[in-house]
């Protein structure tokens, strides 16, 4: 019978499937996550991908079930039978169902728990969030620029001269997104659409010209640019030809080592003014 | 000799105006740019705020509305259609034969069907070129052979916009539409005949359009002209939108003749319930189209607007968003435009090849109605990283419902198969394999479904990875599928078996090995619209680049092999696949009236069995008709 | 269910209008409805960027002028296309609706001339934007309109049908359709 052969060979390899899914989780589908957006989305990537699994190797086993089974040698003229079956109520209504099922289930998980859970992270009247580190980005054709308004930084350098973001592990940090350019000469809100994104944390956020938006992270890895290139403040959206290079190193770091980091900045900017 | 050729033609001109100078498209040309040096001098000299340049961004959009009127005239639409439309004599001849009829304006619907195709093949070479000159770029991290990123970028916009405008858009709908739509459903002429032969043209012109939009000057948005970064563009997004402007304007006409040709020019007993599925896939599109594609024309007059006057509409101080809504509210119906025919052409080739009763052949219909009603809810998925927090939830809602009718072209595909008695010949393979790559399409569409993995995702290689995976993994293997499954019908000839199915494994396996590690580079960190990256993502963009020559080389290789066998292949019978659709049930190729006579449907299409009737019939009296006239004219085809 | 090879003179059967006829009005009124989208994303711009407001420059008197020129313009449309179904020629008619078409056509043409209003404001962007896809519009349907005019002097509208007529007459009801939203949108809403 094809459907019994079928159903244990689609038994057999779901579940060789599923430790392939066990690996790739283990491994992290994200590469590299380092904050607390970034293991929700991980979260909800691993469960898609355990369910996933199996439906993908069920159309795609009856694809090549079907191209195997029931194919026809060439020349072969086969007899047709009286009437074929067109209808099965038991495949249809179950197919019907199962795809209305598994969607209304990744609506309710992961779709809407994550967003409620993002929400929760997002608010501002939070504690954490009450006590989150604020920086001020601005997104300018083709720079980003950090600056630290708790502390008294305008714009935070590295020894290059880069615009470099560093932050402290554990706490949350308050980014007030804005794209405009303060250095233009005659129209500072002549800009354009460009991306906050950080490819180790799980999020990017579109930074609008004449919007000024905020978003909620918490840095949950000590981790370096140095150390993964994955770490950095990467324009997501095309913002002109300087878009490629239009990213930052990010640095996480311990809170005593970031104290250490503002005083620096701090003599940096008392020195150059 | 050449004066001796000259001197007969010019006299035979003057005489009757039957013989004309030139060819056509020759003609073509030279109207268009007279067109446009006239048009844009004008404009220069009334413009009172004109610049340096001869031709400004006024000018050449004026001129270019000129150039496109004097190629369409030229290529006998002033004859045709011009003249006698104001009252004067139709001089125009039509040519029943001969390879001259292509490159020139026609009435016949198999005639434009060839030439939608052949302008969707050539925009298919010439933005795959461009693919490979980017693949080529992005073998190495930083500048090599584009030397500035708005080469590159441009580059990007135009294999974009070529590839949806042009041939997404057109393959399917404007080439099969055209071809086959009226002989599935046993007619013998479309319901504007005059109206298609005119909108073909509009293709070669918006392609041409796209592709020299560098001599105004680089643009760097992509093909999606977003907002305000397309407004400090060079003149060269001009012709982006102009260009999309004249695709598109093709793409509307062939919805409105397939939509009330499939409404009015059923065959006797061609009832909806035997409408074939390709039809169906044809008038939902259609219906899509009508809707979304004038929505995209005014907001691209509206950017074009905020160029060249310039508006402020989309800047920062107006609502940049309100760009984005706009385009993708056209956005994602355009992907189910595309989609969408390539559904329903799962569905007409499985019976077919598996010589067994279409599955639940409602459920296909209502997966494709549904397809096309819930595709206008999706758009802002496509803005999870900018629409307020409280407009995720929604979105991602129809979002995810919309994989459960489009799972309904599955279930009747493998339903169908199951059990068949399948002949694994080349159309059949590609069909499989077409629906094994939009699967990896839908699926890593789930995760990009789901609102907070969409975060990270968004804008990287995994999305390009995606949707080069539903595109390409519907619309071309598919359409690949449909041009060697009515070969042997537009032809009269057979494609080669071995090459067909070897040409097609190699497709298959670089197409995967090429766009699989897309999702593994966005994954890793890949942004998109990029000529430079970090040096860790070097070595696996190499590889890519490798398998994308591979990739490219057996779509040559495809195109090559269908042209030998459209010319020199064997000779195929009327019937070569045992089909029940109309369009078998006469000569390959087919007469300029398709039938002999007027068909009539007499069974179900899809319905396979040893004691099934056939399933279409020539009426005796019209037979006997028909003897009497053999030209088979039956009086004049509108 | 046509299939056989249609033109459009074939003659009514039973009192329902040809099949041939219908399927071009069908067309016709599918291309319509479909040009009423343009128009529903320009009365969003209108009211997303500028809400209810209408400039005080604004020169009303003449904006009226011109609405109801294309209303007046519109109805005799309307007529028309009742004649072409009837078989009645009505090419004076189709001339007076050139002339009031002409007549709005100018009166715009002065509004931007003179240009009350500057280009640089966001009610003026509407404006422009607004009144020129009206034209836009116009341009088409007076080409239609001309376009019977100079075929009725050469061939006889009978051997169409009077199809030419009613295709031309339904256009520029369309057209004026759209004139008067959008001076209603204008000026009124």
């Amino acid at each position: 019978m094809d459907v019994v052969g079928f159903g244990i060979l689609w038994v057999v390899l779901s579940i060789l499937g599923e430790l392939g899914v066990r690996v790739i989780i283990h491994n992290d589908p994200l590469y590299y996550t380092a904050s607390n957006i970034g293991l929700m989305v991980e979260n909800a990537m691993d469960f898609l991908l355990v369910v996933l699994v199996p439906i993908f190797i069920f159309v795609g086993l009856t694809l090549i079930w079907s191209m195997i089974r029931f194919r026809v040698k060439r020349g072969e003229n086969p007899i047709l039978p009286e009437k074929f079956v067109r209808n099965n109520k038991w495949f249809v209504g179950s197919w019907v169902i199962g795809s209305i099922a598994i969607n209304l289930l990744f609506f309710l998980h992961p779709t809407a728990s994550a967003t409620e859970q993002f929400f929760a992270m997002e608010n501002p009247q939070s504690p954490q969030n009450q006590q989150a580190v604020i920086v001020d980005v601005t997104a300018r054709q083709w720079e980003w620029i950090f600056s630290y308004p708790q502390y008294g930084l305008k714009e935070t350098l590295n020894a290059n001269g880069q615009d470099q973001l560093e932050l402290p592990v554990g706490r949350s940090v308050k980014f007030v997104l804005r794209s405009y350019d303060p250095y233009h000469t005659y129209d500072q809100y002549v800009d354009v659409i460009h991306s906050f994104w950080v490819p180790s944390w799980g999020i990017k956020e579109d930074v609008i010209p004449g919007e000024i938006r905020s978003i909620y992270i918490t840095p949950t890895k000590l981790t370096s640019f140095a150390q993964n290139p994955m770490s950095r403040v990467q324009c997501a959206e095309v913002c002109g030809p300087g878009h490629p290079w239009m990213e930052a190193p990010l640095n996480v770091v311990s809170t005593g080592q970031f104290q250490k980091w503002i005083q620096y900045q701090k003599n940096l900017q008392n020195g150059l003014s | 000799m050449a004066q001796t050729n000259v001197a007969p033609t010019s006299t035979r001109a003057a005489q009757g105006g039957k013989r004309r100078v030139m060819p056509p498209v020759l003609r073509a040309f030279l109207w268009s740019g007279i067109a446009f040096v006239v048009v844009n001098t004008f404009v220069d000299v009334v413009d009172p705020f004109r610049g340096h340049p001869f031709v400004t961004g006024p000018s050449a959009t004026f001129g270019w509305v000129a150039a496109v009127i004097g190629w369409l005239l030229g290529v006998g639409v002033w004859e045709s259609v011009a003249l006698p439309l104001f009252g004067y004599p139709d001089t125009w001849r039509e040519k029943s034969a001969g390879w001259r009829r292509y490159f020139e304006y026609s009435t016949d619907h198999k005639v434009i069907g060839l030439q939608y195709l052949g302008s969707a093949m050539g925009g298919f070479l010439i933005a795959g070129a461009v693919a490979m000159l980017m693949r080529v770029q992005l073998m190495s991290n930083h500048l090599t052979i584009f030397r500035y990123p708005t080469n590159y970028l441009t580059a990007v916009g135009i294999h974009g916009t070529i590839m949806m405008f042009s041939v997404a858009n057109v393959a399917l709908l404007g080439g099969f539409g055209n071809y086959m739509v009226p002989m599935m459903i046993g007619s013998r002429g479309t319901a504007f005949p005059k109206l298609s032969g005119i909108s073909v043209w509009l293709v070669p012109a918006g392609i041409l359009t796209v592709l020299f939009s560098p001599l105004l000057g680089a643009w760097t948005t992509g093909w999606r002209g977003y907002e305000p970064l397309a407004s400090q563009d060079a003149n060269g997004i001009l012709f982006y939108y102009l260009g999309v402007a004249a695709l598109t304007m093709s793409t509307f006409i062939v919805a409105l003749n397939m939509v009330t040709t499939i409404m009015f020019r059923r065959a006797r007993g061609m009832t909806w319930n035997r409408l074939p599925l390709f039809a169906w896939g044809q008038l939902t599109v259609g219906l899509l189209v009508l809707i979304w594609i004038p929505e995209i024309q005014t907001t691209f007059v509206l950017a074009l607007l905020e160029k060249l006057i310039p508006f402020n509409f989309f800047a920062a101080t107006g609502s940049v968003m309100s760009y984005l809504e706009l385009f993708w509210l056209f956005g994602h119906p355009e992907v189910y435009m595309i989609a969408v025919p390539a559904f329903a052409l799962w569905n007409e080739i499985i019976p077919v090849m598996s010589q067994k009763s279409l599955f639940a052949r409602d459920w296909a219909v209502i997966g494709l109605v549904f397809v096309m009603m819930l595709s206008g809810l999706v758009w802002a998925h496509h803005m999870f990283t900018n629409i307020r927090n409280s407009e995720l939830l929604p979105f991602s809602f129809f979002t995810e419902m919309i994989s459960i009718p489009t799972g309904f072209a599955y279930m009747a595909g493998i339903g169908t198969m199951w059990k068949g008695k399948i002949r694994l010949n080349t159309p059949m393979l590609l069909i499989l394999m077409s629906m094994f790559n939009f699967l990896i399409g839908g699926l890593t569409g789930v995760l990009l479904a789901d609102p907070m993995v969409n975060l990270q995702l968004h804008d990287t290689f995994y999305v390009v990875g995606h949707f080069h995976y539903t595109v390409i993994g519907s619309l071309v293997f598919t359409g690949l599928a449909g041009v060697y499954y009515w070969l042997p019908k537009m032809s009269g000839r057979m494609y080669n078996e071995f090459w067909g199915k070897f040409l097609s494994i190699v497709l298959f396996l670089t197409f995967n090995i090429t766009f699989s590690q897309f999702f593994l580079l966005g994954l890793h960190g890949m942004n998109r619209w990029v000529p430079a990256y970090p040096q860790y993502l070097q070595p696996m963009n190499f590889e890519v680049s490798i398998f994308a020559f591979f990739l490219g080389a057996s779509f040559l290789g495809h195109f090559i092999h269908i042209f030998w066998a459209w010319a020199k292949g064997p000779k195929a019978s009327e019937n070569p696949w045992n089909a029940r659709t109309p369009e078998w049930f006469t000569t390959s190729p087919p007469p300029r009236n398709n039938f002999p006579v007027e068909p009539e449907i007499v069974s179900s299409l899809y319905i396979y069995g040893s004691s099934q009737p056939v399933s279409v019939q020539f009426p005796a009296e019209q037979e006997l008709a028909a003897a009497k006239d053999p030209d088979g004219e039956g009086g004049p085809v509108q | 269910m046509t299939n056989q090879p249609v033109s459009m003179s074939t003659t009514n059967r039973k009192g329902r209008p040809d099949p041939a006829r219908r399927m071009g009005r069908f067309g016709m009124i599918m291309f319509i409805c479909s040009q009423l989208v343009p128009v529903v994303v320009l009365v969003d711009v209108r009211y997303l960027f500028v809400g209810s407001y209408v400039s005080a420059q604004a020169n009303q008197p003449v904006a009226l002028f011109v609405a109801l020129l294309m209303a007046v313009s519109g109805a005799m449309a309307w007529t028309v296309r009742n004649s072409a179904t009837q078989g009645r020629d009505q090419v004076a008619r189709v001339k007076w609706m050139v002339l009031l078409g002409a007549g709005a056509l100018l009166g715009v043409l002065y509004q931007w001339s003179v240009r009350f209003m500057s280009p640089g404001t966001r009610y003026g962007e509407v404006f422009y934007t607004m009144t020129g896809f009206a034209v836009f519009y116009l341009i088409v349907g007076l080409v239609g309109l001309l376009s019977y005019i100079s075929r009725v002097r050469l061939v006889k509208s009978s051997s169409d049908n009077y199809w030419h007529m009613e295709a031309v007459a339904l256009l520029w009801a369309g057209v004026s359709v759209i004139w008067i939203v959008t001076y209603a949108v204008l000026y009124l809403l």
